[in-house]
């Protein structure tokens, strides 16, 4: 279904993606990266807004570039702002769903169903410009499903959603790929692609750092050096029990706060090790990982690719 | 499909023109033709008969709108839509891009056309019901024919005919131009000859056959006897003011199609620069270059639209066969109207594909991101 062929894409001296193979059958897809790793460059290429520098790029087959065939078997959901603010967002939906190439008719029945799949129904007529920043993305969302391609593409689509829209389009998702049908969705927060994805991809510096599923990538994340934080009952004992176990590199003690920060580059284990704590009578109330932003990580994994660990 | 398509885009675009702030740019820009007739007729002595005038008045006026009005609507029809990041909704669509620059385009020069066909339509109006009425030319002087005074007329024989009919009279006169008159054929020629009784003259009407040159006419009289005229009026054909409009919103409407064209083409070459580059070419080409008389002009459209607009209205005509008047053979253009509409069409064309070339090649994201 997509297929990248040592694509590199050259913004001037800037490296945007570089050499990337890339073979994906249809299925659903999270692409995960810290901003700035050229997930954006990477759809963009997919979906024929840019040509490679070298390689190429093919999608069902055929290079997307122009390819009316190609542009009517996806729908692209973009992570830029919707800035329309005059336009009401049926009438957005329904100009694009005509430009998609079906009739006023056709259309307007075809935006009215994006907009229930989303849940904008009952904002149907009203203006983009007075929609929240989430039910902007749930139009956006709305606009690339709403010819029913077979691919979707969607480029950060939980920024600015709230939990109980994250909750939304999260069963949209899943109902897409319970339905036969592919999805390729970029963010830089792992967890938030797990309920929906069943592979991801790891990029990071326009390069794809490692693929597989969930679990793969949740070991592989968990023993590159990372940063966690505890906030639990006993914090200079659990210091010196993890310390004993030699599960940290580095450990450091805030007693005052009954805080813990260690840097551990194996973090499976030691998870594993404190599922057995309150045993010991340790409560931990809080845990903080630097796996909230991916990018410690993903520039952990650069240094494995680049032979630096 | 691709027709219904731009079509699309053509309907969000005028759609979009119905917001009161562009409603008010609009109505303001095409006021520009109306504003100044308004201005003339206030404080200028001219009449309905000062036609070179007021058609002129109004060709450039109404073209001063039709820049102004592409100058907002079609040069940025790219950079909009990149500012406003939906350029990507748009060109991820099978044949978005050619849609979108096909739709801005018909979208843009019917706006325009309208706004400016609307302001000479009120501006003519204006003229129509607020000038001097008298719509004739009068020559001054009239004798006999055998005078030797400013004016001369002589009963004559058909020019195309043999044999003597005196069915066609010529004037002459030695103080008068006709053609910077304005006298055209189908204008009326009264011939006074004398008092009928007191307080009244007596006249006969006659019918302008052809203007041989500035200072002869040829009228058929129908082998009427005609009586020596002691004074003699030309009136203007009352269709001409009507004709007039016609031809201007004629010549208008090529002028709006070709100038969209042009800014569409900048639009498309220069996203970010559009406005810049558009008046930078409206400034040195349709202003500067088009005024210069030598051949270079020919590559204006101002050149190809005035040459079309004093073609269509035969203000220099002689017989059907137009020739640009002395002195200035090199501002006006004396090749056949097809001409200048092929070339005017092949620009059009020609602009559009290379545009939707540029649009097509180019990529264009707004926006990195990750």
């Amino acid at each position: 279904m997509i297929h990248f062929e040592a694509a590199t894409k050259l913004y001037g001296p800037v490296i945007g993606v570089n050499d990337i193979n890339l073979l994906l059958e249809p299925g659903a897809y999270g692409l995960l990266g810290p901003n700035g790793s050229g997930k954006t460059t990477l759809l963009n290429l997919l979906t024929g807004q840019l040509k490679p520098t070298q390689g190429a790029v093919r999608l069902f087959g055929a290079s997307p570039i122009g390819q009316t065939d190609v542009l009517h078997r996806i729908g692209f959901c973009p992570a830029m702002d919707l800035l329309h603010t005059n336009v009401t967002g049926f009438d957005w939906l329904r100009y694009l769903l005509e430009l998609q190439g079906f009739a006023r008719q056709e259309a307007s029945e075809k935006a009215n169903q994006a907009l229930d799949l989303v849940g904008l129904d009952e904002a149907r007529h009203r203006f983009i410009g007075g929609y929240s920043r989430g039910m902007k993305q749930r139009c956006k969302l709305a606009q690339a499903v709403g010819h029913d391609p077979e691919l979707l593409i969607l480029d950060e689509p939980f920024t600015g959603v709230d939990p109980v829209g994250r909750r939304h389009l999260t069963e949209i998702f899943r109902n897409w790929v319970a339905q036969g049908k592919s999805l390729l969705v970029s963010s830089h927060v792992l967890h938030e692609l797990e309920a929906v994805c069943e592979s991801f991809l790891l990029i990071c510096d326009g390069r794809v750092l490692a693929s597989g599923s969930a679990y793969e990538v949740h070991s592989l994340l968990a023993n590159v050096p990372n940063q966690i934080q505890f906030q639990c009952s006993q914090p200079k004992r659990l210091a010196e029990m993890l310390l004993k176990e030699n599960l940290v590199d580095l450990i450091s003690l805030d007693g005052a706060q009954d805080q813990l920060t260690v840097m551990t580059g194996q973090a499976a284990p030691l998870y594993e090790y404190l599922l057995g704590l309150p045993a010991e009578g340790i409560q931990i109330r809080e845990m903080r990982s630097g796996d909230d932003s991916l990018q410690s990580a993903f520039e952990s994994l650069l240094r494995i690719h680049r032979g630096e660990i | 499909m691709q027709l219904a398509k731009i079509m699309a885009v053509f309907r969000n675009e005028w759609k979009q023109t119905f917001s009161v702030g562009r409603l008010i740019g609009w109505l303001l820009v095409s006021g520009f033709p109306i504003l100044l007739v308004l201005l003339v007729l206030q404080f200028g002595q001219l009449g309905q008969s000062d036609t070179e005038f007021w058609s002129w008045l109004l060709f450039a006026s109404c073209e001063v709108t039709c820049l102004l009005q592409l100058l907002i609507w079609a040069t940025p029809w790219l950079h909009s839509e990149l500012e406003g990041l939906s350029w990507v909704y748009l060109s991820v669509r099978p044949g978005g891009k050619t849609a979108v620059l096909m739709g801005k385009y018909l979208a843009a020069a019917t706006r325009t056309m309208v706004g400016a066909e609307f302001a000479l339509l009120l501006s003519a109006l204006l003229i129509w019901s607020l000038a001097d009425k008298s719509e004739f030319v009068q020559v001054v002087g009239s004798q006999t024919s055998s005078d030797i005074s400013p004016v001369r007329a002589t009963l004559g024989d058909d020019p195309d005919s043999t044999g003597t009919q005196y069915t066609y009279l010529e004037i002459v006169s030695s103080n008068t131009n006709f053609k910077s008159q304005g006298v055209q054929s189908s204008d009326r020629v009264r011939f006074f000859s004398g008092q009928v009784s007191p307080g009244y003259t007596g006249y006969e009407d006659f019918t302008v056959d052809r203007v041989v040159s500035g200072t002869s006419l040829l009228l058929n009289t129908a082998g009427s006897k005609v009586d020596v005229p002691t004074r003699v009026e030309i009136h203007h054909s009352s269709k001409w003011g009507f004709m007039a409009f016609c031809v201007l919103a004629m010549v208008i409407a090529i002028s709006c199609f070709s100038y969209a064209a042009i800014f569409i083409f900048l639009g498309a070459l220069f996203p970010k620069r559009a406005m810049v580059m558009a008046v930078g070419y409206s400034l040195l080409v349709e202003i500067g270059i088009s005024l210069v008389p030598a051949m270079i002009n020919q590559i204006s459209v101002q050149f190809r639209l005035r040459s079309l607009l004093l073609t269509w209205m035969s203000m220099f005509g002689v017989d059907g066969s137009w020739k640009p008047p002395p002195g200035l053979e090199n501002l006006l253009g004396d090749s056949h109207t097809w001409l200048h509409l092929v070339i005017l069409l092949g620009l059009n064309i020609g602009l559009l594909f290379v545009a939707n070339l540029v649009v097509s090649r180019r990529q264009h994201v707004a926006n990195l991101g990750g």
